[in-house]
């Protein structure tokens, strides 16, 4: 039995995978993760929730190219599976579902940007 | 400067590859690199590196890591459960388990310190490579009225002749420091120091690291000179070693100049030797001094060959000794490692010397005793706890435990409350170490060097967990799982029998700590109470230095025309550090045979009045009397063994010099109360002069102190004045028995607070034990107080059990250290009662705060269970 919930980085990474498309591989999930939370992350973290997620079906990786500065290692690179945007989906309608509910800010009041 | 091409941190990807599984490899050092690199172009390459190294230990996570077992193993498992209810068990009953760990870790703490000090005590010279084939020369000398005077040093001749007439010596050097500071200067910089004549060999005995010359020609110039690194930057600034020092002048005495030859790293605190700046002992040849036979005043160290035997040597020694009238017939070589702890030497090095094992003893017995009742606290408590689990072991063993998996988790609880003990000890004693230092007078540290001492730690903790978890580990996994959960299991009544004996000994151990601690108290007590037959208070004095001498009519008259200023004298010794005693006195109706040792100071006029000593009869001696500087006083003791009844006016002779006895002085303890007062000649001879002393009167210190500053000054000015009291130096005579008492203060006090935790385990236990009686008796219309006093009287035993114990090994252990000593208190009775009474008041405290608990609640809340 697979648990099949996000935690909030596991939502930030899955989401970052996404954004990343080609360039998904571990540091480069890290350094944009860093630039676009201004939160520090260490890659064994990243690296960690990227497996785990994968355990979860909601990730597949391949091996991609080496590049010089990697000392001409490949990087792994991560793509998003159908289920994987499933639970996205379900999460972040859940959360707009929430906000719907929260008088203070429903909509209209507040832009997402949609 | 800049690396060129930065690499990330090999030992770091080492370390990586150790861990990571293998088909991880490739992409985790392709992205640490990447990372590496990128970091690189905004960060110092050190701030790179340092990144790197944190996302490896980032990489420490079981996904990452080899040989990871699925999370699903038995063991893994297990060893949650383990950990949980361990867990659970503390938070069901927290104070037990404060009191089993803060009890062990107080203990722990206490046995640290003691360790660490008697490792300290014990690597004395030990940093000298070879340090045990080094060994000195020391004698006994017999004297005919049976006295023994033991002497660390000899005649300069005679390690010469031993290095030339026997085999087995690879090196060896003489010593000899100067008794008095001498004024060392270079430029404005002037201070007082001592100083010490070493041979040239003296770095082929003791090879000490040179940081600048050499060891092997540093001291071939006879005006060469060698500092340790301290003195250096004293004189030539912390930028010594950079300005080059190796030939620098510095002037001793005003007028003789040396150059700096070498510098040697200072030496460690764990050594006999005390010395800033070596000499050729060649210089004391030109300055005169005796080297000959028959007078002992240098100090000899031999480095003897690998296989070379002390012992043997020692022998052919002795037996040439036995042929020579000038030399005492027990010579012998002491081993340089023992120098510390078993010289007892009338005159070694730096005055006297006591035995320190005896010291050492003690703390070992503390130790062990300390060590002894936290375990004994701990198997306690531990059991105690254990056996409310009996359900639990029950339940185990009935859905298939086995006894041996029982066994384990309750050792591994108690080897784990152990470990988290000693990582508390650690800690305390980490921050205690400056004030134990301070304290015990020494500079112990707690690196890393020591690391052989921590893992004696961290084995003995590990022993201490397996032992005290042993007993209940053995007892509880023996039950039947049966009997056990219908409720039937008893905590059988010889283990209660076995908790009190531990109870009572713990106490009997207090209580002789605490005698003991009054007792060593009461006796530096008396000996800075104790009338010592002169006056040690409000009298200075001053080492006599530079020209002080020559003009010491015109200083003396001018400060005893001050008010001020009762007396100003001057002598040979001072009544805190004699080094003068000798044979070869004569007298009406001596035994032309015996040869007797007397000690025999220089004396100026008004030594007896300047001391306030008590003349018994005759005078002092007198201006008024022109014979006088040849005429003697003596003490009592001497007079006794003279056997003269009539002693005024009759002849006395020292070496020859034939005088008069002019005055008898009452006994003065002119040495520490460690020994009876020894005989003493008094007589005159202004060249031995080695100190001044001034008597001031009661009033305005600091006032008669700037006088006798202004007349040395105006008499001496090239010399600092420096001066110390003589009741401090007194003091200082004591300071192993202060140490001690201090020390013991701490240890007694930690002491009875582990007992006290005992004391506390051991009530718990009873009152749940007891707590269906106590409420049935309630029941039955027993009034508090009544149950309180029951349960009273069975501690009260004990404690008077421990007291009476307690007595008799006190006063075995306090007397054998009071015979030490010549002048000695009395072992009195209260000193006994006042610490069994603390005990006994602190042990009723106890009782009645943790029973009132038990005997207030309402009975029916332990009763309803049946």
């Amino acid at each position: 039995m697979k648990e099949t919930r996000l935690g909030e980085f596991e939502e930030v990474i899955l989401l970052l995978v996404g954004i990343l498309g080609e360039e998904a591989y571990a540091f480069k999930i890290a350094e944009e993760f860093e630039s676009q939370t201004k939160r520090a992350v260490s890659i064994g973290a990243v690296h960690s929730t990227l497996n785990r997620l994968g355990d979860k079906g909601f990730l597949t990786s391949e091996m991609g190219k080496s590049t010089p500065e990697r000392g001409g290692r490949r990087k792994r690179i991560y793509t998003i599976t159908a289920s994987g945007q499933r639970v996205l989906q379900i999460a972040r309608d859940f959360k707009l579902s929430l906000w719907d509910q929260f008088p203070a800010f429903s909509t209209g009041k507040l832009s997402f940007g949609k | 400067m800049k690396p060129t091409n930065p690499i990330p941190p090999s030992a770091a990807q080492k370390f990586l590859c150790l861990f990571l599984k293998d088909d991880l490899a490739e992409e985790v050092h392709g992205d640490l690199q990447e990372q590496f690199h990128a970091m690189l172009k905004k960060k110092s390459p050190f701030r790179a590196r340092l990144n790197y190294w944190y996302q490896v230990i980032n990489y420490v996570r079981p996904f990452a890591l080899k040989n990871y077992k699925s999370k699903n193993s038995n063991y893994l498992i297990m060893y949650r459960h383990h950990v949980k209810i361990a867990w659970r068990n503390v938070l069901k009953d927290k104070i037990s388990f404060l009191i089993n760990t803060l009890g062990l870790a107080l203990s722990m703490f206490c046995a640290m310190l003691i360790i660490l000090w008697i490792n300290d005590e014990l690597s004395y010279e030990t940093f000298f490579p070879e340090s045990d084939q080094i060994y000195r020369l020391v004698q006994d000398q017999e004297y005919d009225n049976g006295e023994v005077f033991k002497v660390a040093a000899n005649p300069g001749i005679l390690p010469l002749y031993i290095n030339d007439n026997y085999a087995g010596i690879k090196a060896f050097t003489r010593f000899r420091p100067l008794a008095d500071k001498v004024l060392v200067e270079h430029g404005n910089t002037q201070f007082y120091e001592h100083i010490t004549y070493v041979d040239s060999t003296f770095f082929d005995v003791f090879q000490l690291p040179f940081l600048a010359g050499n060891p092997e020609n540093s001291l071939d110039n006879p005006n060469s000179m060698v500092i340790t690194a301290n003195t250096a930057e004293k004189y030539f600034g912390k930028t010594w070693q950079q300005d080059g020092i190796l030939g620098k002048m510095i002037s001793l005495n005003t007028n003789e100049q040396y150059l700096v030859a070498g510098v040697i790293d200072n030496l460690p605190s764990n050594t006999h030797f005390k010395f800033d700046v070596l000499l050729p002992f060649r210089k004391l040849y030109e300055q005169g001094w005796y080297l000959g036979w028959g007078n002992n005043y240098y100090y000899a160290y031999f480095l003897l060959e690998k296989n070379a035997s002390a012992a043997a040597l020692s022998e052919q020694i002795s037996k040439f000794a036995e042929t020579r009238d000038d030399l005492t017939d027990v010579l012998y070589l002491q081993a340089l490692e023992k120098i510390h702890l078993y010289s007892d030497f009338d005159i070694d090095v730096y005055g006297s010397t006591e035995l320190r094992y005896p010291y050492v003893n003690i703390f070992v017995i503390v130790a062990i005793a300390i060590i002894l009742i936290a375990c004994i606290n701990f198997m306690n408590l531990s059991t105690a706890q254990s056996e409310k689990r009996a359900k639990e072991i029950g339940l185990r063993k009935a859905i298939g435990s086995r006894r041996s998996q029982i066994m384990g988790q309750l050792l591994s609880e108690s080897v784990l409350i152990a470990m988290l003990a000693l990582i508390i000890a650690w800690t305390a004693t980490g921050f205690a170490l400056p004030y134990f230092n301070n304290i015990a007078d020494k500079s112990i540290t707690f690196g890393v060097d020591k690391w052989s001492i921590w893992l004696a730690f961290v084995i003995g903790s590990v022993f201490i967990g397996l032992l005290a978890g042993s007993y209940p580990a053995i007892y509880l996994s023996k039950f039947k799982p049966v009997q056990v959960l219908k409720g039937k299991f008893h905590t059988g009544g010889g283990g209660t029998t076995f908790r009190r004996i531990l109870v009572i000994v713990q106490f009997a151990v207090s209580i002789i700590l605490l005698a003991g601690t009054a007792i060593v108290y009461k006796q530096f007590q008396y000996f800075m109470d104790k009338d010592l037959g002169y006056d040690k208070d409000l009298l200075i004095y001053m080492p006599a230095r530079g020209d002080i001498m020559k003009n010491y009519d015109s200083f003396k008259n001018e400060l005893l025309q001050q008010s001020s200023i009762n007396g100003v004298t001057i002598s040979s010794d001072i009544p805190t550090y004699t080094v003068h005693s000798f044979g070869g006195f004569d007298w009406e109706g001596k035994n032309e045979e015996d040869d007797i040792l007397l000690h025999a100071f220089s004396a100026g006029f008004d030594y007896v009045e300047t001391l306030d000593l008590q003349l018994a009869e005759g005078r002092s001696f007198s201006p008024d009397f022109p014979a006088d500087s040849g005429n003697y006083i003596l003490n009592e003791t001497a007079l006794k063994l003279t056997g003269l009844t009539a002693p005024i006016g009759q002849r006395f002779t020292m070496w020859g010099n034939e005088g008069k006895i002019v005055g008898i002085v009452k006994d003065f303890n002119f040495k520490s109360l460690h020994k009876k007062v020894e005989p003493l000649v008094l007589f005159m001879n202004r060249n031995w002069t080695a100190y001044l002393m001034v008597r001031i009167a009661p009033g305005d210190t600091d006032q008669s102190l700037r006088l006798v500053e202004g007349s040395w000054n105006k008499a001496n000015p090239e010399y600092p004045f420096e001066y110390h009291f003589m009741d401090q130096q007194y003091e200082n005579l004591y300071n192993s028995e202060k140490r001690m008492v201090k020390v013991f203060d701490y240890f007694t006090f930690f002491t009875l607070f582990i007992a006290c935790l005992g004391l506390i385990g051991l009530i718990n236990h009873m009152v749940e034990k007891r707590r269906k009686e106590i409420s049935i008796r309630k029941v039955f219309g027993a009034s508090i107080s009544r149950i309180l006093t029951l349960l009273f009287r069975e501690y009260l035993q004990l404690i008077l059990i421990a007291f009476l114990i307690s007595i008799p090994v006190t006063i075995y252990l306090v007397l054998d250290w009071l015979d030490n000593y010549a002048y000695r208190i009395e072992v009195q009775w209260w000193m006994f009662a006042i610490p069994g009474f603390l005990v006994l008041f602190i042990a009723l405290l106890l009782v009645s705060g943790q029973t009132a608990k038990a005997v207030r609640q309402n009975p029916v809340d332990s009763l309803r269970h049946e």
